[in-house]
Order: C-alpha cells, then structure tokens, then sequence
C-alpha cells in the first residue's frame, strides 16, 4: 500500500528465511568473523583475474542458496562492474532470472524493495536478493590501477570484498520487511570521489526525512538506524543533520555497517564501502546476532551513481538511498 | 534540498589531510631515493666505465628495475600510503604508474590489455614533458 510520496507498507512481509555470506581476507581480520559463513584466502581464489574471482564469489553463493531452495526464481541483484557482468556470468549455470540494478552500493535496498514488491504481489513463494563487491575489481574499475602508489586521503573509503544472498518468503521464521521508501537521485554539490561519505549522507538524509514525514514516525521509533557505507565521515554528518532537523537521535543509535565490518587498526581509512558492505553486515551479524531480539530497524542502502568518465567530463556526484523497515 | 547546510555540516566533519605528517614522510622517503640512488651512481662510477655524464642511464635503469620488484610484489602501494610524494616525484614513481598498469591489464591480453593501458597514467606525463621540452628548446633556440 503506498503511504505518503514514496513510501509502502507491505501487508504481506517480506521473510529473510535463509541466508549465505562469504567474504575476503581482510575482513577475516575485521570484526565479523565469527558470523560470516565463508572466506576466500585471498583476491584471486585460483581464478586467473579479479573479475573472475568475483564471478566466483556471486556464483558459490547463489549455487548454495539454490541447493537449499531449488524452487527459487528471480533474482533481486546487481554489481558494480560494467552491466553487473560479474553476476550474469555467475548465473550461466543457474535457472535463476536476474533481475538486475545499478544503483551501486544502494543496489542492496532496492533490491530488498522489489523483491519485497513480488512477493507482495502473490506471485512467488520464495525470491533471492543479495549484492557483492570486489575490492580489487572495484578499484580497477573506479579508480587506479591496484598496484599504483597513490596516498589516499583519510575521508576514503576501502570496497568490501565479499557480500551477501539471502532468501526472501512470504512466510517462515525470520526478521520481516515492512516498510520501504524510495530514494530520488540527489545532487548536493559535492564532487570529490574519496570522499563518498559526504557526497551520500545527503540522499540518505532525504529519504529518511521522506520516511518519517510518510509514515508519521520519528527516529525514537526505531532502535536502530543502519546505514550502508556512510564511512566515519558521513555517518557524523549524517547525526548532524538530523539533529538540525529537529529530531531526537542518539548517536549509539545509528550504526554504519562500513565502519562495522573492520576493526579501527585496519587500513580502511573512513571504513568500508561498496554494493556488498551493507549485504554482509546485515545477512552476518544482522542476522546472526541484532535481529534475535526483538527489534525494529531502519535499514538504508546508500549509494554514488557517478563513473569515472562521467566524474571528468561533469563534475558531480549524484547520489540516492532506498530504505526499508524490518522488524524481528 | 540545503546544499549550504550540508556542505556547512560536511566541513566540520572532512578529516583533514594530514600536511605537516605527509611532508617530512615525502621529505624522508623521497630524500632516501634519491640518495640511494647516487649510491647506485658512484657504484657504478667506481666499477664499470661510466663518466659523470653517462652514469645517469644505469642508474635510472636500476631504479625503475627495483619499483618493478616492488610494484610486482605488491609492496610499493604500501610504501607510497606512507610516503606520498616521496614515491610519487622521483623516477620511481613514473615506473610504478607503467608497471602497475601493465600489471593490470595482463588480463585482457598482451596487445590491447598491456600494449593499450601501460600509458594510462604515465602517457599525459611523457606528452606535456615531450611538448614542455620543445617549448624550452624553443625558447633557448630564440634567445641565444
């Protein structure tokens, strides 16, 4: 049912039944080892390229989820390389339809939006959602060649390598999706691409406001608002923002599941990044340890739509974040 | 939608580069370079048969041999994090912006992988140092 401007409830919700999460070797190191279900020794994996290792990584886990749930249809995904190659290779083998977005790191929350929206329709009992990223086929992508010495500023942030799939159904036991508002894509005027964090904070701002206003709720109705990768510097901006606005938020309140994934030591400067960091965080440590209380949560995947071609002919950094509720 | 707001809150919140820290780290890596690099130099003044003025080819030659290893071994990125300009100015740093494309791109072929991108960085620097060479020699040509 839409609520407001760009807001639904879902009077069917949407149940995470099952998942599957793997990730590389930093985040090994980081703080969810204990919950992420597989790791890869390093970024090739026996595969002779990145690309190939993120094919490999998209394709393992869609494969487990699939023996698990063979009745699975669509697909709710995308990625960051060109035209989401790393997942439609992935899924040669596979019966699975892609439905694919380019909504960078954001990719996650509207995938959990359109499933959410099938399921509603009572057309299928089961979809598949999730997002991964690759950190050195994301760098070769967007910025330089992976071996070049160049000095990252500390308001950077590092691409996740790794990710997660998981089953949505219209029933079983689980934490549930109810709420979903869509983002607009918003330009703020920022246009330093190492720094993401402030280029996004603002259009997750928007829809969160858009949010609240829709659905008459206020931040103290939730008990925690999880952002995909804000970084340090976004999700400080982001609590200022909120604060202009006029709204009572605690700052334990808000969690970013970039700064989540990697211990403070780590060299990910500003925290983690990329279309994979939200669906790890929430499918890892969301599943496995928040969401066995009973909560409510704002989930918001934030994401940069820029290229960098199109970043040297007009500078600018539009960004978008697509939000949904779940509860447990 | 506020830009002002947001870029008044985005300026509060940007962590500063680090200025004072990267410069005496340039300072430093940058001045090892180059002073290992007239090691190389004097090494090979006193045992090969190289003059002052032919001894700068094997040295840069040496030089660019050593980023490769480096580069090859996935070291230098993680030097240059620390060192910035340091690794970034010296010949070192041109060597590492040819290898670590040709590096990259190995994937997509020897010839339009390695052969198309092992200038991707460092064409523009032997373009506008080819062309500011012209205009010098321009110039000098005028005034004498």
């Amino acid at each position: 049912m839409n609520i407001g401007t760009r807001s639904f409830q879902f009077h069917t919700p949407a149940v995470i039944i099952d998942q599957h999460t793997i990730a590389g070797p930093l985040e090994k190191q980081g703080n969810l080892t204990a919950e992420i279900d597989q790791f890869i020794p390093d970024l090739y994996d026996d595969e002779k390229t990145y690309e190939l290792c993120y094919t490999k990584l998209i394709r393992q886990t869609v494969n487990i989820l699939m023996s698990r749930h063979p009745l699975t249809t669509y697909l709710f995904t995308g990625d960051l390389i060109n035209q989401s190659t790393p997942t439609h290779y992935g899924l040669m083998e596979t019966l699975l339809v892609p439905v694919t977005f380019d909504h960078a790191c954001a990719t996650f929350g509207l995938s959990l939006q359109s499933a959410a929206f099938m399921l509603q329709q009572g057309q299928k009992q089961t979809v598949m959602v999730g997002t991964m990223s690759h950190f050195a086929a994301v760098e070769k992508q967007f910025r330089f060649p992976n071996e070049y010495g160049q000095q990252k500023p500390p308001s950077s942030q590092t691409t996740v390598t790794g990710g997660g799939f998981c089953i949505l159904a219209t029933e079983g036991e689980g934490p549930k999706i109810t709420y979903a508002t869509l983002g607009r894509v918003i330009n703020a005027g920022f246009k330093d691409p190492y720094n993401m964090g402030e280029a996004m904070a603002p259009a997750c701002f928007d829809t969160l406001l858009c949010h609240f206003q829709d659905c008459q709720v206020t931040p103290a109705d939730y008990d925690y608002i999880i952002t995909g990768d804000l970084g340090a510097v976004g999700q400080a901006i982001l609590f200022d923002l909120l604060v202009h606005e006029g709204y009572q938020v605690n700052r334990e309140q808000l969690i970013d599941a970039g700064c989540e994934i990697f211990k403070d030591h780590q060299p990910v400067m500003s925290g983690g990044s990329g279309a994979g960091c939200l669906s790890l965080f929430l499918l890892s440590h969301g599943i496995k340890h928040l969401f066995k209380q009973s909560l409510k949560v704002l989930v918001i995947a934030t994401g940069a739509l820029h290229s960098p071609v199109a970043l040297l002919q007009t500078p600018i950094i539009p960004t978008i974040a697509h939000l949904v509720v779940i509860e447990s | 939608m506020n830009n002002k707001l947001f870029h008044t809150v985005a300026e509060k919140h940007n962590p500063p580069r680090p200025l004072l820290k990267n410069c005496v780290m340039s300072f430093i890596f940058g001045g090892v370079i180059c002073a290992f690099g007239q090691c190389i130099s004097l090494f090979y003044l006193y045992f090969f048969d190289f003059s002052e003025e032919t001894v700068g080819d094997p040295t840069v030659a040496t030089l660019i041999l050593i980023t490769m290893l480096l580069t090859g071994f996935g070291v230098y990125d993680k030097i240059a994090q620390i060192a910035g300009a340091g690794t970034m100015v010296p010949v070192t740093g041109f060597g590492n912006a040819v290898i670590a494309s040709a590096i990259e791109h190995k994937s997509e072929g020897y010839v339009l992988g390695v052969g198309g991108n092992i200038f991707k960085l460092a064409g523009s620097v032997i373009l506008f140092g080819v062309f500011a060479s012209f205009v010098i020699a321009l110039i000098k040509l005028i005034l004498t």
